[in-house]
């Protein structure tokens, strides 16, 4: 081949020479690899924040009504789903919800959909669920005490300024679903609390 | 080869390839955090702060919030006891125990996670419905025609997916690849 490059032997150079080129595309490929699966949480555009944002209002409660799996995917049908899209800027969060006949949770959410805390039905010890979301530095102000259990105030501290909350009830049956979203729409409670109201933990 | 085409080249490589290994691979069951116990698929870490980077990726391209883990965990099969894909046309029995939870729900989805059948149909099982025989845990079956005992509609769809979601359970953080879950077995195909 060295003697009369042919045809053949050229193309075969030009392959060569643009080997290099190759493996630094493919490395150059694991490294966007790499960044795109990490910058999908904000970068994705129809995400929990964008579809909820149309529907909800801040630190409102919005009951998703039978139609809510096309709200959020991947949502168990038999739930009924209230949710809450929260911003602590103006004072901690107060969370209420009805304990229904089968079950109840609440479940806690950042800004980009990462579930950092949940309770259900079993840590009720009334016939409502109560917590309170709050800021790191809203924790520190709240109170030194820490048993904030003794007035059953449960709080839990948001690692965002936003986020949401999910309230979700079981129907054990489809008859029983509407009942639950009713119970779930008038007992449920999502509002910002005003210094006076601020939980007691004495 | 020349620097600009070379450049060009190794930046067409790199999207083409990066992008494309993002596309095929999350939403797959990639991801350190994922399990595989017989046909089911399960992320216990997606519904904690401890969510690895792919769980997260898929939370953000399905929009969704997932089901934090001190609430429950969600097991998703796309394939039967012998591997293959799931599809609505065909009959499956759903059998076996299911791990210890307050109660349970088995659903039929699309693969995008849509309900199989419209609202109106039934498009889950809770553990408080079941008809329960002696012998046997659970047994339902996933049919597109209507069954006697325990029938879960799949709407004839062809990419049918499963969903066993057990809540308020000791098993999600006790779950292993040793955990025993309910197998789905093929039982007759048109």
């Amino acid at each position: 081949m060295s003697r009369r490059p042919g045809r053949l032997g050229l193309a075969f150079r030009r392959v060569l020479g643009a080997l290099p080129w190759v493996v630094a595309g493919l490395l150059l490929g694991v490294a966007v690899h790499i960044l795109s699966v990490f910058a999908l949480p904000r970068l994705a555009p129809d995400d929990a924040r964008a579809r909820l944002a149309e529907v909800t209002a801040v630190n409102r409660l919005t009951t998703l009504s039978g139609g809510g799996s096309l709200v959020l995917p991947l949502a168990d049908p038999a739930f009924e789903t209230a949710v809450c899209r929260y911003d602590l800027t103006a004072g901690p969060l107060h969370v209420r919800a009805p304990v229904t006949p089968h079950y109840t949770a609440i479940a806690l959410y950042t800004a980009t959909g990462l579930a950092f805390g949940a309770i259900n039905d079993r840590a009720a010890t009334r016939r409502t669920l109560d917590l309170f979301v709050v800021t790191q530095a809203q924790r520190r102000e709240l109170a030194t005490d820490e048993e904030e259990t003794a007035a059953d105030n449960l709080i839990l501290v948001s690692p965002t300024t936003e986020g949401f909350v999910l309230i979700r009830a079981l129907a054990v049956q489809p008859s029983f679903a509407p009942l639950i979203r009713e119970q779930l729409a008038a007992q449920s409670l999502c509002e910002i609390l005003t210094p006076e109201q601020a939980p007691a933990t004495q | 080869m020349r620097v600009l085409p070379g450049l060009l080249l190794a930046l067409g490589i790199g999207a083409v390839t990066g992008l494309g290994l993002t596309a095929l691979s999350v939403g797959r069951g990639t991801g350190a955090g994922t399990l595989r116990i017989g046909p089911w698929l399960a992320t216990p870490k997606a519904g904690t702060p401890e969510a690895d980077p792919y769980a997260r990726a898929v939370t953000a391209r399905l929009g969704t919030l997932p089901l934090a883990l001190a609430d429950g965990l969600a097991l998703v099969a796309e394939a039967d006891a012998e591997g293959a894909t799931l599809d609505g046309r065909c009959t499956y029995r759903v059998a076996g125990s299911v791990p210890p939870a307050r109660f349970w729900t088995l659903t039929a989805t699309r693969a995008d996670f849509a309900p199989a059948v419209a609202e109106g149909q039934r498009q889950v099982f809770t553990s408080y419905e079941i008809v329960r025989q002696a012998e046997i845990g659970t047994d339902i079956v996933v049919a597109p025609q209507a069954r006697a005992g325990n029938w879960l509609p799949s709407g004839g769809v062809a990419d049918l997916r499963l969903i066993l979601r057990l809540y308020d359970t000791p098993v999600a953080t006790t779950i292993s690849a040793a955990t025993v879950l309910p197998a789905i077995t093929r039982v007759s195909c048109p």
